[in-house]
């Protein structure tokens, strides 16, 4: 029996410990009773329910209806929990004894890691269907989808070669569909940031797919390359000279204006300042030049740094709108991409 | 000297059976390379070097609690500082930290960097890889994709 300090013991853990103490004390007389109380009373919502909502026990009626774990797996992919659904996917894959049903569900895994971002381990899955795989419905387009994984994981030169193999296999083309493979091709140069060529390729898709619903993905990708091939750029190197002239003019042009002032007091007014002290001690009778020395140094890191950071926000001003570009025409073109 | 101003390579960093990007056909996109520990550096040929990352320690296990760490990148200065230094050496790193630092705080930081969440908030991601000038900025912007992934 535990010996605790003497005075009233709290309300919930001090009862705990006390033992055969616990069921004296008038708090936990209350919260039994509470307790005991709310396991009659019936569930009830807090508001009332709209026309389509279900009651609340209704997903432990869904939970206990008998489900395959494909068709559990599917339920999970189509709510986007993908890693809950490649172990569904890995649990049928155990109990399945047909080779092309086997491949089927490894296809599904692939797709789950494409979705959920793991490009790495989709990229191993589709490469082993597409090389060993037996089943003609799966291994055609497991070529497209390994090709597909690397546009998705921005691999533009990687993905190139895949989708050259896919085009010489007639099944990849039949199953994924020419114009999808030729709007891939050029959403792989789009990803690569060759808007010239994404422009040259996708010239003419709607009369060479007369009829295509990726016509108008097409369209609009070759637009958001027009675009971007005719976006202002900075140039770091003028940035750089820029700074070096006047300590945060280049941070200046990239529009980081408050970086400039930083930079021109930090950097210019140490400079300035160990100057001041350089020709005050030369003028004196016993010159001390640490201070203004050390004062120099430290200025000339700050200048150097601010050099470096003017053609580094440059160089990332250009990265960052390319990128923005990109992610903004995904949400466009992977979808349409990802059907098949 | 001139060895201070060469990048340390990268290879050794990586965990087993990640690819190599610039080797033939490897997918080369490394989402948490940033989450990897950094080995201990104790090479004496690069003093300097070993003094920066022991600086650098020594301020996130004594000194950091004593500021509110309020930087809103991610990674946070000092482990941006302490990768910089490693990866690319003390000159260029401590250039990449005072840049860091000091020169951050105009412009738009949201929408000058790609982001991703950590802990429920969106910060801007900024990795010392981002910001090397010498190299191939390691097109795509390769952002972690998920924070289960942090």
């Amino acid at each position: 029996m535990v010996d605790f300090p003497p005075g009233r013991p709290a309300l919930v853990d001090d009862c705990m410990i006390a033992g055969d103490r616990h069921i004296r004390t008038r708090g936990s007389i209350a919260l039994w009773l509470a307790m005991a109380f709310s396991a009659f009373l019936p569930a009830v919502p807090h508001r009332p329910l709209e026309a389509d909502e279900q009651p609340p026990e209704a997903h432990l009626a869904q939970a206990s209806e008998p489900r395959s774990d494909e068709e559990m797996a599917e339920m999970f992919f189509a709510e986007g929990d993908f890693f809950r659904a490649i172990t569904e996917f890995r649990r049928a894959i155990f109990g399945c004894r047909d080779q092309a049903k086997i491949e089927h569900l490894w296809f599904r895994i692939g797709d789950s890691y494409l979705h959920a971002g793991r490009y790495n381990d989709a990229l191993k899955v589709f490469d082993r269907l597409a090389r060993e795989g037996t089943s003609e419905g799966t291994r055609p387009v497991a070529k497209y989808r390994l090709a597909l994984t690397h546009i998705e994981a921005g691999l533009a030169e990687q993905s190139a070669k895949h989708l050259a193999l896919c085009r010489a296999d007639p099944d990849c083309v039949r199953l994924a569909g020419p114009d999808r493979v030729d709007l891939a091709d050029a959403v792989a140069l789009f990803e690569g940031r060759n808007w010239e060529e994404t422009s040259r390729k996708l010239r003419g898709f709607g009369t060479r797919y007369p009829g295509s619903p990726l016509t108008e993905v097409a369209e609009s990708l070759e637009k958001k390359a027009d675009e971007a091939k005719e976006a202002p750029r900075l140039s770091p190197a003028l940035a750089g000279i820029l700074s070096a002239v006047i300590p945060g003019l280049g941070q200046f042009i990239t529009g980081r204006y408050w970086d400039g002032v930083q930079a021109l007091l930090f950097a210019g007014g140490l400079g300035a300042g160990s100057g001041v002290l350089f020709w005050y001690e030369d003028r004196s009778n016993d010159p001390e030049w640490v201070v203004p020395s050390l004062m120099a140094a430290v200025a000339a890191v700050f200048h150097a740094a601010n050099i470096y950071g003017a053609i580094n926000a440059a160089r990332m001003t250009n990265l960052m709108s390319d990128f923005n570009v990109i992610s903004e025409a995904r949400t466009m073109y992977r979808p349409a991409l990802r059907l098949r | 000297m001139w060895a201070a101003f060469e990048p340390a390579a990268a290879a050794d960093w990586w965990p087993e059976g990640w690819y190599d990007r610039r080797a033939e056909g490897g997918p080369g996109f490394y989402p948490d390379i940033e989450k990897m520990e950094l080995p201990f550096y104790w090479d004496t040929a690069e003093p300097l070097k070993v003094l920066s990352i022991g600086f650098i320690r020594f301020y996130q296990t004594y000194l950091s609690r004593f500021r509110k760490g309020d930087c809103p990148f991610h990674p946070s200065c000092s482990r941006y500082g302490l990768r910089a230094i490693h990866d690319y050496g003390w000159v260029w790193g401590w250039l990449m930290i005072v840049d860091r630092i000091f020169y951050r705080e105009g412009g738009n930081i949201y929408s000058d960097y790609p982001k991703v969440r950590i802990h429920g908030e969106m910060r801007p991601y900024n990795p010392p890889r981002y910001d090397y000038i010498w190299a191939d900025p390691l097109w795509p912007l390769v952002v972690p994709s998920s924070e289960e992934e942090w």
